[in-house]
This record gives C-alpha cells, sequence and structure tokens, in this order.
C-alpha cells in the first residue's frame, strides 16, 4: 500500500496502511479495527478506544464533530545539497486577523530563529510573532496600529 | 423594587444572568455591538439595544452609551457579569448617579478593591497573610529595578486595576524587566484605563485558591465554600473545581475571616476572595468584585443559584441563608470551552459555527451562547462555553467529566475539547497533583498529538472501508452509474407514463 498525506484539522500527516492492517501515521503505529458497519456510520477501536466516525458525502464527522479531511498520494520530496539552497524569502503572515500593536524589529535588521518580531493582539490576547527562520528583514509591511487580515504579509525575511 | 434588568455583557454570562432574572420574573435588556447582532443574548432579552459598531471602547466599554440605553429602556438596576465594566468604579458610580442600582458592591468598595495595594493591607487586618511585593505603584523602571533586587527574581508585574488574568507579566531577569513594565503599562492602560502596575515576588508553581462569599445590604454575610482554579493557560483559568483540597476545619477559618474583611468595608453583593497556595502556605492575592466565570462549581456543591442571590441583595431583599444553612455535597468541575487551537500556543479561532453536540445526563450543565451556524466574531473572548459537572466524590465527577467531555462536539472550528480530555487522563490530574504550571510540566502536547493521531486513524479507518464498499456498490450490487438519482428516473418513468 502506498503512502498518502492527509491533511487534517489544519495539520499535515503521512499516513500509510501496512500489509498486517497496522496503520503508521508519522513513524507511530496503530491498531484500528471496525466493530461495526451501519450505513455510513462505523464504530472503530484504535488501540482500545472507541470512536463513532460518520461519512457523508463529503463530510466526516468524529464523535459527532465536523472535520476537516483531505487525501492526497505521497510525493516524497527529494533533500537538496546545501549548496544548492539558494538564498530565500521567507514571508511572514499573521495567523490570526488582528492589530499589529508592537513592531519590534527594523528594516535591514538580522533576527534569529525564534526571535520575537512583532505584536499582534487579537481576541484581547496579545499574541508574539515570532522569527521562523535566522535571516535579515528585508521588508516591513505593516506599521504599528495596522488592522491586519488572516494571512496577509506581515514582512519578509531573506535567509 | 427591581422590574428592569439590563445586563451590560454579552456571551455565556449574559444569557445566565438573563436565565436568573426570568426566574425572578425581572424584564431584561440586552445591549450589543454591530458584531454581536444575531448573537443569542440579543434573541433571549426581552429587549435589545445596538451599541453601534467599534472596538469595545466604544461598545461594550461605552459607559455613556450604556447609560444612555438604560434610561432609555426605565432599567431600574444594571448587572455587569465579568470583564468589561464589571470593575470599573466610575461605571458603578455612573449608574448610581443616574437613579440605577449596580448590581454588584458599591463604587467606593469597588475602588478600594480594585486598588490591590490597598486590598493586600485589609486581609492583613483581619489577620490573612500576602504575597511579598510593592507597598505602592511602580512608575519607572528604576523603582522597579529596586524592588525586583529587594524580594528577588523571578517577580511578576501586575496592573493595579486588571484582572481575569490580563495584564501581568512575569519577568525573570533583570534585562527584560524594562519591555515587561512597559507592556504591562500598555495593556493596562488599554482594558482596565489605568496604567498604574506594582510588583509582587513571583510565586512559582503556586495552586489557585478562592473563596466564594454573598453579602446582602443589612450586615449578613455568608459564605459558600472554596474553589480550586489551579489549572491555567497563560495565566487563565482553564478547568476549576470544588471544594478545593483545604481541610473542613481550614476552610471554616478561612471564610470566617473573608467574612469579617467583607463586612469591615461594607462589601455589599458576590465577590470573591483569591489566595495563592504554596507549601502548605496561603498567601492572599485580590478580591473580586463581581460574578466570576467559575462561580457555577460552588453553585453546584451548595445547590444555591449565586445569580439569583446577587439579584435578591439587588432587590434590597435579606440573604435567607446563615452560615449554618451552607452545606458542601460532592465535588464539581467546569471545564472552560474555548475556541482556541491548543497544538498552536493556544491561538484562537473565530467563524463560523457548524455543529453544536450537548452533553447531557445527571447533573451535566452546559451554559453557552453558542447554536449551529453561529458565527464566533474575532474581537471578544475565545470562551464558547463551560461544561459543568458533578459527581459524589473528586473521582466519580472525573468519570463523568470524561463521558461529558466525549459527548460534547463543537464543530467548524478547533477547540480545547482535546486539551481537556487529555488532561483529566493524567495520573497527575487523577492524584490532584496539580499546580498553575500543569500545563508546562505535563507533557500534554505529546498526549494530545497522540490523541489526534487515534482520531485520525479510526477515520482513516473508517474512510478505507467506506469507500471500499461504495465500490463494491456500484459494480456488483446496484450497476448504477455514480451521479443515479432515483428521484429523477422516477419522474422520467413518470412522464413516460404520461402523468404529465
Amino acid at each position: 500500500m502506498t503512502k498518502k498525506k492527509v491533511r487534517f484539522k489544519d495539520r499535515d500527516y503521512i499516513i500509510e496502511l501496512l500489509s498486517n492492517g497496522d496503520i503508521n501515521v508519522d513513524g507511530e503505529l496503530f491498531t484500528a479495527e471496525i466493530k461495526q458497519g451501519i450505513n455510513a456510520i462505523y464504530k472503530v477501536d484504535v488501540d482500545g478506544t472507541r470512536f463513532t466516525i460518520e461519512i457523508s458525502n463529503d463530510e466526516f464527522l468524529i464523535d459527532g464533530e465536523k472535520t476537516e479531511f483531505t487525501i492526497k498520494p505521497y510525493i516524497p520530496v527529494l533533500s537538496k545539497k546545501s549548496s544548492e539552497i539558494a538564498k530565500r524569502e521567507i514571508k511572514v503572515i499573521a495567523p490570526i486577523p488582528g492589530k499589529i500593536t508592537k513592531i519590534l524589529v527594523k528594516q535591514g535588521q538580522s533576527v534569529s530563529k525564534d526571535q520575537e518580531l512583532l505584536i499582534l493582539e487579537a481576541m484581547k490576547m496579545r499574541n508574539r510573532i515570532f522569527a521562523p527562520d535566522d535571516g535579515e528583514i528585508v521588508q516591513i509591511e505593516v506599521k504599528e496600529n495596522d488592522n491586519v487580515e488572516q494571512d496577509q504579509k506581515l514582512l519578509i525575511i531573506q535567509s | 423594587m427591581l422590574s428592569t434588568v439590563l445586563i451590560a455583557n454579552r456571551g455565556e454570562i449574559a444569557i445566565r444572568i438573563i436565565r436568573a432574572c426570568r426566574l425572578l420574573d425581572f424584564k431584561t435588556v440586552a445591549i450589543f455591538s454591530d458584531t454581536d447582532s444575531s448573537a443569542l443574548h440579543v434573541r433571549m432579552a426581552d429587549e435589545a439595544y445596538c451599541l453601534g459598531n467599534g472596538s469595545v471602547e466604544d461598545t461594550y466599554l461605552n459607559t455613556e452609551k450604556i447609560i444612555n440605553i438604560a434610561t432609555e429602556s426605565n432599567t431600574d438596576a444594571i448587572h455587569p457579569g465579568y470583564g468589561f465594566l464589571s470593575e470599573s468604579a466610575i461605571f458603578a458610580d455612573e449608574v448610581e448617579k443616574n437613579g440605577m442600582i449596580f448590581i454588584g458592591p458599591s463604587p467606593s468598595v469597588i475602588k478600594k478593591l480594585g486598588d490591590k495595594i490597598e486590598a493586600k493591607q485589609m486581609a492583613r487586618e483581619v489577620g490573612i497573610q500576602t504575597v511579598p511585593g510593592s507597598l505602592g505603584y511602580i512608575d519607572s523602571v528604576e523603582e522597579a529595578e529596586k524592588i525586583a533586587l529587594k524580594i528577588g527574581y523571578p517577580i511578576i508585574i501586575k496592573a493595579a486595576f486588571g484582572g481575569g488574568g490580563r495584564g501581568m507579566e512575569i519577568v525573570e531577569n533583570p534585562e527584560s524587566l524594562e519591555i515587561s513594565l512597559m507592556g504591562c503599562q500598555s495593556i493596562a492602560k488599554k482594558f482596565f484605563g489605568r496604567k498604574e502596575v506594582f510588583i509582587e515576588k513571583f510565586i512559582q508553581s503556586p495552586r489557585h485558591i478562592e473563596i466564594q462569599f454573598l453579602a446582602d445590604n443589612y450586615g449578613n454575610v455568608i459564605h459558600l465554600g472554596d474553589r480550586e482554579c489551579s489549572i491555567q493557560r497563560i495565566h487563565q483559568k482553564i478547568i476549576e473545581e470544588a471544594p478545593s483540597f483545604i481541610t473542613a476545619r481550614k476552610r471554616e477559618i478561612l471564610g470566617e475571616k473573608i467574612c469579617n474583611l467583607a463586612k469591615n468595608i461594607s462589601y455589599r453583593n458576590a465577590g470573591t476572595a483569591e489566595f495563592l497556595w504554596k507549601n502548605n502556605k496561603l498567601y492572599f492575592n485580590e478580591i473580586n468584585p463581581r460574578i466570576q466565570v467559575e462561580h457555577p462549581v460552588s453553585e453546584m456543591i451548595t445547590g444555591i443559584d449565586i445569580v439569583v442571590q446577587q439579584l435578591k441583595i439587588a432587590n434590597n431583599e435579606e440573604l435567607t441563608y446563615t452560615q449554618k444553612d451552607i452545606k458542601f455535597s460532592g465535588h464539581a468541575f467546569e471545564f472552560r470551552i474555548n475556541a482556541e487551537d491548543p497544538l498552536k500556543a493556544f491561538y484562537p479561532q473565530s467563524g463560523k459555527i457548524s455543529g453544536v453536540n450537548i452533553p447531557g445526563g445527571n447533573e451535566v450543565r452546559f451554559d453557552t451562547f453558542v447554536y449551529p451556524n453561529y458565527i464566533l466574531p474575532n474581537q471578544y473572548d475565545s470562551l464558547v462555553g463551560k461544561l459543568i459537572v458533578k459527581g459524589e466524590n473528586r473521582q466519580d465527577a472525573i468519570q463523568k467529566s470524561k463521558l461529558a467531555l466525549n459527548e460534547l462536539a463543537i464543530s467548524g472550528l478547533i477547540t480545547n475539547i482535546s486539551l481537556h480530555k487529555a488532561i483529566i487522563e493524567t495520573p497527575e490530574f487523577l492524584k490532584r497533583k496539580i499546580t498553575t504550571e500543569f500545563l508546562k510540566h505535563n507533557k500534554i502536547n505529546e498526549i494530545l498529538n497522540h490523541y489526534e493521531k487515534l482520531r485520525l486513524v479510526a477515520l482513516f479507518k473508517a474512510y478505507s472501508t467506506h469507500k471500499e464498499s461504495q465500490e463494491n456498490d456500484i459494480l456488483v450490487v446496484h450497476d448504477k452509474p455514480e451521479n443515479f438519482n432515483r428521484w429523477r428516473e422516477q419522474s422520467k418513468f413518470e412522464q413516460q407514463k404520461g402523468y404529465l
């Protein structure tokens, strides 16, 4: 059985059904057994835990909760030699809509991975946005007090 | 006599207050921002008035607009709920100046208690120990440095007029003192209207204990026992339980001291005294002069409806209970269900809630304001509901909670339901080895990740089986094209027969 890439609740996993019936998820093995199937309602035991799965059209429900689930063939990415990795630009985007309350870096500044870049306030919480990698701030696309949409580009880091 | 109550709040607490008002036959007035026009409290109240659009300052924090609506709707009393204006002495004062009753303590008492430095002094006067820290407010970095050096790092900077876990910063070392101080001051200014902060010794990994009390307008004060709220994330409580682990004797002594404190300052209405517990010592933290999110756990073990009591007190009725009448039975938990992703640093989620499955059973309660197809806005709190469960004892309550959490499902956005499931599975939680740093010390993320994988595997298995059976169905059993539509076929058949 070939590996499949699945997207489940906003996260990606590599999943594989093994010949002995076990299921491998990102290197972790599970034993799953269908105990009952009533129309499109399945009672499934996974390592001793019972789940009720409902499948209707393109909707999936796990214990009553509608869940996003897409499945794609897995295409392995060949790792490049380090010399081939060119300078790349990383876009830092807003993970949630909110307001930029503080920008802690300047254009041209070097930053290291996990360094705090700015503060995005949403739902009364101050969310710190950190650098995803080492690099240089090449562009800042927002100002303090700007309201931003989800996925809006905030700044660009060249690494 | 009260007849009309305006609820200056939104979300689940607005619903909770509307229900209590209904029990006492009071008319209810809701207020709402443009964003909240389809909110449940608007539908449930007898009347609802719009605050317009804009930020919280323009809406739920806008005293002038709220007072105008109250006047227009012939409101007798205003219940502020929690958060928003609930601890604003200025608001309470405006309410009273306009001839209405503020459901809470008097403005001067709110002011006194809001001043955390003064509150600590009051606690010491009735023989309650307090946390070491600055005796006054801190303005400059220099002052902060001095105090911090004296009491030793780590320290905690707190908004003097804050609450609800906001406007607090822990400082581990002198290097980050300045930025934390400034950050804390700006949050304080923004959410509580005053930038004063103070410093306390940061008590590492304490447990959080609190005592609920009720005071009427005739000098009667009773307490409804204690709660433990140690399970927190980013300084915000997520699981609360009652009673806490303190002995009956300790409960009695502490309760009495708190009642004395309340009497000393002529406190009225409901309040909560918060304590930190560390190495067998209890330190007074603050008094919250309002209803709290976790009040239902005390209701469950005492049988007393705290919000109804608040309304009766505001209606100038005398408490019908004395301390002797308060009996504790069983154990209760509250799980705060937040729209947030526990695996992504608790990022708040917003958007359409496509489905809600509410658990049930004996002594299982779910206080919420969400409904199917409700669009959860992004500018307010991420709390979408509170699951409250009572059992005969702690173990029984945990068992019941597990079942209830399994039944509870909110679709369309990510919630922390899975986090609660993971927490109550841990041996530490079962043995009650909990502190406010529970989530830091336990490998909850690993459990959560594992749990997500279990769910994924179950889904994948069912999906594979389903697909297989469907393929078989199409090929062997029905031998019909995939888009086969029985109704269309039927109508074609009927057309041929000349019905149409």
